[in-house]
Formats: structure tokens, sequence, C-alpha cells
């Protein structure tokens, strides 16, 4: 009895909460979640100078961001990342799809590569940045070649996966019809069958890739990354933030292109 | 009159070794340019296998598949209507019944106008624009016959078209499948499990039973037009009931 008064009257709190402002309660809870986070920071560090080398305080953020938009170095560092990125992200997600399809439509070629599969599989992409760093310097193309390894094992397996997932008897409709060949399989069936999954993939591998740019950067190719390390052994801990925003925020753009264009194209999902 | 399709002695079986189970074994069946056959016959004896026989989606393991239509750019003048539509769920109503038409150099013209057709004639020209989840059972089972309509072809044959459709819809359908029929002379073969539905449409029931499945027999019906309420077909019925249960087979025949 003692238990269930309180819990009555929060839940009584609770509907009072959501029922005023509808739908938009959920929205306003989030900015209110990310006033209180920046708020408790900003206090924090202020009662604790000695920290300021480690941690900076919220409130110097955008001057630091405007400084370096001014000084020009913010949109040089995002134009080399996205670079990087898009390049790493469109090669990694092409080839890992066209070889997911592949390996999905044609058995045998699922056999021949499967030893092969296994082998480099589990080497994370940033395993490659010793070879990556031979044979490209520490370039735009070292970069990408990092970035595009992680993305293509993302969207091979989610690929592959989306093709063993389809209803067989699609594929005897298209025999029956006339596109049983390997060619009928693959762009009638395979390819439209598996769109869900194949973007499912995709959008994994846009949010894995940022980790891969930064770290790939880290090693001293410009962008984002090297700048964050430049900062961070000037002590510059506000410019660190700055793009750990910037990363946020552009993780944020893609993700809504990303979710408009999935729109357009799986119209057909009920 | 002169034959369009055959099987002779035809057997399979699916899997292999311990797990090899006998599906069909030496059927035999012969079809006629023109003819209206139906194949009736319990769940699970192996109908849906002998058309996918006839389509060459699987070889059977014994006995031969003749099938007399010539074929044009790798494909034959002959269409399957799968037991439940199997639409394609990313293409519209349209591109669906399309899907035959790809790849046989038509022009994007020729191919709208034989698609309108087709979908004109199973009475779906309003829902040219849906995707399939937007359809009702029935409406896609009409798509499925509209893709296979498509194709114009000379051997026309149907996996229980109607099977999950309502009495109404059902009694409709197979009136327009009779006008069709009757119109264009194609050569139907037509899977059911319904004996009423087998007698009121068909030239001939031949009845696929046992396991594995045989032809148990072959039974013409009275001449056209056959009326619902024919007794000679009452005589049929029960002659075909008697046929199936002489296997031990028949579980729940609807009649
Ligand atoms: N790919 C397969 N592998 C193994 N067994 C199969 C396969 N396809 C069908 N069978 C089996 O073959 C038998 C005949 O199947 P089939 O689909 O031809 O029956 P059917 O007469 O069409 O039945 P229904 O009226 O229920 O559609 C069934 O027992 C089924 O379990
Ligand atoms: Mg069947």
């Amino acid at each position: 009895m003692t238990l269930a008064a309180p819990t009555r009257s929060a839940s009584r709190v609770w509907r009072g909460i959501s029922s005023f402002g509808g739908a938009a309660t959920p929205h306003l809870l989030a900015a209110l979640g990310l006033i209180l986070f920046f708020t408790g920071w900003e206090i924090a560090a202020r009662l604790n100078p000695s920290l300021s080398a480690l941690i900076p305080m919220p409130s110097q953020i955008p001057r630091a961001w405007l400084d370096e938009i001014s000084g020009g170095y913010w949109l040089a560092a995002v134009r080399n990342s996205l670079s990087h990125y898009l390049i790493g992200v469109a090669i990694g997600s092409i080839l890992g799809v066209a070889f997911g399809l592949v390996c999905g439509v044609l058995p045998w070629f699922e056999s021949l590569l499967a030893g092969l599969v296994r082998l480099l599989r589990p080497i994370p992409g940033l395993a490659w940045v010793p070879f990556a760093i031979l044979w490209f310097g520490l370039s735009s193309t070292a970069a990408a070649f990092v970035i595009a390894i992680a993305v293509f094992w993302i969207n091979f397996y989610a690929a592959f996966g989306a093709v063993q997932a389809i209803d067989r008897d699609l594929m005897e409709v298209a025999r029956a019809f006339g596109h049983g060949g390997f060619f009928g399989r693959l762009f009638k069936i395979a390819l439209p069958a598996a769109t869900p999954g194949i973007l499912a993939g995709v959008r994994t591998g846009l949010g894995q890739a940022w980790m891969s740019v930064v770290a790939a950067e880290l090693f001293g190719v410009p962008g984002i990354g090297a700048r964050m390390m430049q900062a961070a052994s000037l002590l510059a801990t506000d410019l660190v933030v700055v793009y750990m925003l910037t990363m946020a925020l552009l993780y944020a753009i893609t993700d809504i292109l990303f979710v408009a264009v999935r729109r357009r194209l799986t119209a057909w999902q009920s | 009159m002169a034959i369009i399709a055959e099987l002779l002695g035809v057997g399979l079986s699916y899997g292999s070794g311990a797990d090899r189970v006998r599906i069909l074994e030496n059927c035999d069946l012969h079809l006629e340019r023109g003819e209206f056959v139906a194949i009736l016959g319990p769940s699970g004896a192996g109908k849906s296998t002998l058309l996918r026989v006839l389509m060459d989606l699987v070889k059977p393991s014994a006995g031969d598949v003749r099938v007399e239509i010539p074929e044009h750019r790798g494909r034959r003048r002959m269409a399957l209507v799968f037991q439940d539509a199997k639409l394609l769920p990313w293409r519209k109503v349209s591109a669906n019944a399309a899907f035959g038409l790809e790849g046989l150099g038509l022009s994007r013209r020729e191919i709208s106008t034989r698609v309108e057709a087709a979908l004109d004639l199973v009475g779906l020209s309003a829902q040219i624009d849906r995707w399939p989840h937007q359809l009702s059972g029935g409406q896609r089972q009409r798509v499925g016959l509209a893709r296979a309509l498509a194709v114009e072809p000379e051997l026309l044959l149907m996996d229980e078209p109607f099977g999950a459709l309502d009495a109404i819809t059902r009694a409709d359908l197979q009136d327009e499948l009779l006008t069709l029929w009757s119109r264009t002379q194609k050569t139907i073969l037509f899977v059911t499990h319904d004996i009423d539905e087998a007698i009121y449409l068909a030239d001939r029931v031949v009845v696929l039973a046992g396991s594995p499945a045989r032809v148990q027999g072959c039974f013409a019906t009275p001449p056209r037009p056959h009326l619902r309420s024919d007794p000679r077909t009452w005589r049929l019925v029960s002659e075909i009931r008697a046929k199936l249960q002489e296997d031990g087979e028949l579980v729940d025949f609807e009649i």
C-alpha cells in the first residue's frame, strides 16, 4: 500500500506532462535533456577550474567554432574529411552490395569466396592502416581506402543476408516468366527484393564510416581527425569538442538525406 | 486434334539419400490444343509439382515431358498462374502484369497496351497504379492471372487460382475464365481440389492422388454448356469421389 501511492501519483504527474503539448512532448523532453546536460557540464567545469586543461566549458565552444571557421580551418577540414568519407563510403558500399548480391544469387561463387571471406572478414578496417600508408602515403586515397574496407564488410553481409532471405518462390516466378538467367535473377528479383536489407546495411555503413574517417586521419591525413589531434596536442580541448559536434552534425545530415532516399526506394513496403 | 503438351511416365522425387521422398510416379497426361482440362487431387498430392514439371521449373527424375510450342527468344508461349499469386511486391500492378513481356524486344507502347488489355480482362483497370499490398487477396490473384494472360500463352497453367476466394467472386471468375477460354481457344490446365469447380470448368477431369501420386483416372464431363444444377454432373461427382476414396486418400473434399 505504501509503495503503491507514490507510484500512482508519479504516473499521474507523467500523464500530466505527456498530455501537455501532445505529440511535441518527446521533442521538448529531448531538448530539456540536452539543456540539462550542457548546464550541468558548465557548472561542473566552473566549480573545478583545475580541470580547465582537460575539459572545455560549453560556453567556450561557440567562440572557438567561429574562430575556427573564420580562420578557414574548419571548412578545409570538413571538405577533406567529407571527400574521404564520400569516396570511401561509395566504393565500399557499391563493392560490398555487388559482391553480396552476386554471392546470394550464385551459390558456386559464394562457395568460391567462402574461405577468403572467413580469412579477411575478422581483420578490422583499421588494421589496414599500415598498408594504406605504405601504398598510398598520407593521402586522401589512403583514408578512403581504410574507410572503404570497413564499409565493404557491412554492406557485403547485409546484401548477402538479404538475398538469402528472399522467398525462393519468387525465383521460380522469374524462371516461369523468362527471367531465370543470371541477370534476370539478379536485377529483376534479387536487387529489388533485397533493397530494404541493403539499405539497412548502407545506413549502418554511413555511421560506421565516420569512425574510420577519424581513425584514418589521426595518422596524419589532413581532415577532421588530423585537426583534432593538432588541437589536442595544443590542449585546445574546446576545438576537439567543436569537431566532435561537427561530426555529429554531418552524421545527422547524411542520415536525414538517407532516410529521404530510402522512403522513395521502399515505397512499395506496407 | 493436335497434342500441345504431354507427360510420359513422369516420376519425381525431392531430396536425396534417406530424405528422398517420391512425389510423382509414372504420371501420363496429354493435353490437346484448345482443351480445358482440370487436375483434381487432395492437398499435398503433387498437383503444383506436376505444373512445375510442365513449366520446366523442375526436372523430372524419370519420364519425358513434351511441349509442342515453338520457342521464341528462349521462351515458350505458356504461362503459369501461381497458387498464391506470387506477385513481386516492389512492382505496381501494371509492372507486375508486364513482367513476362520484358526482354522480348517489345516497345514500351506495345507492352502497356497488352498490360492494359490483360488487366481490363480481369477487371482491374482501376487498380493499375496500386502496390500489391494495397490489394485484396482476390485482386492479387487476378493480377497473377493478368500477368499470365499478358504473354498471350497458347497453354495456360493455373494452380488453384480461385482457391482463396469467396463463393460469389469465385463463381464470377469461373464464368469469366470460361468466356475467355471460348473466345481465345487457349489450352487450359486447371488445378483444383474442388470437384464441382473441376466439373463445371473442364472438358476432362484428371484425378491425381496417392503417395507417390499417380493419375488415378480421367473423366470426360458432359457436353457444354455445363449447368451448375445439371443432374448428370451429380453422378460424375459421386464417381470421382468414389475414385478418390478408393485410394483411402480422400479427407475433406468440398462438394
Ligand atoms: N521443394 C520441395 N522439397 C521437398 N518436398 C517438397 C517440395 N515441394 C513440395 N514438396 C512436397 O511435395 C508434395 C507435393 O507438393 P505439391 O505442392 O505439389 O502439392 P499440391 O498437390 O499442389 O498440394 P496443395 O493442394 O496443398 O497445393 C508435398 O508433400 C510437399 O510437402
Ligand atoms: Mg499446390
